[in-house]
């Protein structure tokens, strides 16, 4: 008759891998962090924002505004469309606005939120055209025959 | 005889190279190459699949011995059937990865590897907490079936999921021709893990990328082509439990809404299929970039 193979995997005395493990995880944790490997980043530039709204569905970018410091933009489509290239950790995200967008404007700054997300744009005197323009792009206007 | 889990040993690698590539990092001024939070996701992730393994270990194991108490052959123990079980366990692997990519109950459990936008070692700890639900199990079924043990299966999956460590990182270019041509490495891999359209969908591999050759899905790493590395829709978030979880709850909430008739492709068909054409598949994805790629000259 054939043995019945066990499978039981020998533990290394129990939980304490698992505690070593958890110990070693904050101290990387820690070590990142003194490392300086938090913050924001600045965009590298225009071409990063256009890369990364040109990645959103039938999404072709025409006009473009970086926040003042590049931590964040705005990106207009041949549609009227416009995604928020918004800073998450390291990195940048483009999200499409739309109506659950979220809008204020004060001075040269506009206040976007979507979902969890909220970015402050500094963007001076271009602030009024494009709050019109993300205004339209959150509530668009009924076009009829 | 009881099974080896090499996993526990390798831990204390894991922590040193990882220490020693963010020392890198730092030296090279590479701003972006870790971020505090993304890491505190990537090694909570690793952790708590630790505990998802454990507890799973005890009903992966009883499937295996089921399987293998139906083989023709016992394979024993036999020093050749190491080598033969690691290379035919890694194409098993293969095939679950692939099938990770393509069926969404899958992927919602292996889509917590591929969401972060850092490629380092910590990235390589991003394991799922939900394999045994995504029935990742089943692909190792076969080879308990053709007679080889249970636990040199188990074991030779755990030396298959250390090998794969060190191939997370941007700190390696390229390694020998004659290397790159069989085994997996860092520039294989980082393909993998990119978004870009013409990488998406390719080099599934564990250990070899034969496998990847041999089947079709082999992409080599373009040096015109940077790569941005995490998901077609960026989670955009640092929250473990939304790691771990969100796929299944977009699941749970497509096939709640959608239409009766279609409710079940929302788990089966692949990643970014919808009823309505509201959403893109990766074949979607690369058939419209291409489309918009400028005609060559
Ligand atoms: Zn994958
Ligand atoms: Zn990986």
């Amino acid at each position: 008759m054939r043995r019945r193979p066990s499978l039981r995997a020998e533990p290394v005395d129990g939980l304490l891998p698992l505690f070593g493990a958890g110990v070693a995880v904050l101290a990387l944790i820690g070590l990142s962090a003194w490392l300086g490997f938090g913050g924001r980043q600045s965009l590298e530039g225009p071409d990063e924002a256009l890369a990364l709204a040109g990645e959103l569905r039938g999404f072709t970018p025409n006009r473009l505004v970086l926040d003042r410091d590049g931590g964040a933009a705005l990106v207009g489509d041949t549609l009227g469309r416009i995604a928020l290239v918004a800073p998450h950790g390291a990195h940048f995200i483009a999200r499409e606005i739309g109506p659950e967008a979220r809008l204020d404007r004060t001075d040269g700054e506009l206040s976007i939120a979507i979902g969890a997300m909220r970015v402050i744009l500094a963007l001076g005197d271009e602030a009024a055209s494009w709050e019109s323009l993300v205004s339209r792009a959150i509530a668009p206007a009924e076009t009829g025959p | 005889m009881s099974g080896f889990d090499p996993l526990p040993y390798a831990i204390p690698l894991f922590v040193l190279l990882i220490l020693v590539e963010m020392l890198w990092a730092r030296a090279c001024k590479r701003a972006r190459a870790y971020e505090v939070r993304d890491t505190a996701v990537s090694l909570g992730l690793g952790l708590g699949s630790i505990v998802a393994g454990a507890l799973a270990a005890g009903a992966t194991g009883a499937l295996l011995v089921q399987a293998h108490d139906f083989a023709l052959f016992e394979i024993g123990w036999a020093w050749w059937a190491w080598g033969l079980c690691f290379v035919l366990d890694d194409l098993a692997y293969y095939w679950q990865h692939r099938f990770s990519h393509r069926v969404r109950w899958m992927w919602a459990s292996h889509v917590n590897h591929h969401s972060s936008q850092h490629y380092n070692l910590s990235t390589a700890l991003r394991q799922t907490w939900t394999g045994f639900i995504a029935l990742n199990f089943v692909f190792r079924l076969p080879l308990a079936a053709a007679g080889f043990e249970p636990a040199m299966i188990l074991t030779c999956a755990g030396l298959n999921l250390i090998y794969q460590f060190w191939i997370h990182t941007e700190a390696i270019g390229r390694m020998p021709r004659c290397f790159e041509a069989v085994m997996n490495t860092p520039s294989h891999h980082r393909v993998h893990h990119a978004n870009n359209a013409i990488y998406l969908d390719r080099n599934y591999a564990g250990t070899f990328i034969v496998w990847d050759r041999v089947f079709g899905t082999f992409a080599p790493e373009e040096e015109a082509v940077p790569i941005r590395y995490g998901l077609v829709h960026q989670l955009g978030s640092f929250n473990l439990l939304r790691a771990a979880f969100h796929e299944w709850v977009a699941i749970a909430r497509d096939v709640r809404q959608a239409p009766w008739r279609h409710k079940l492709s929302y788990l089966w068909r692949e990643p970014g299929w919808s009823h309505d054409g509201s959403r893109e598949t990766s074949d979607m994805i690369r058939a419209r970039t291409r489309g918009s790629l400028p005609p060559s000259t």
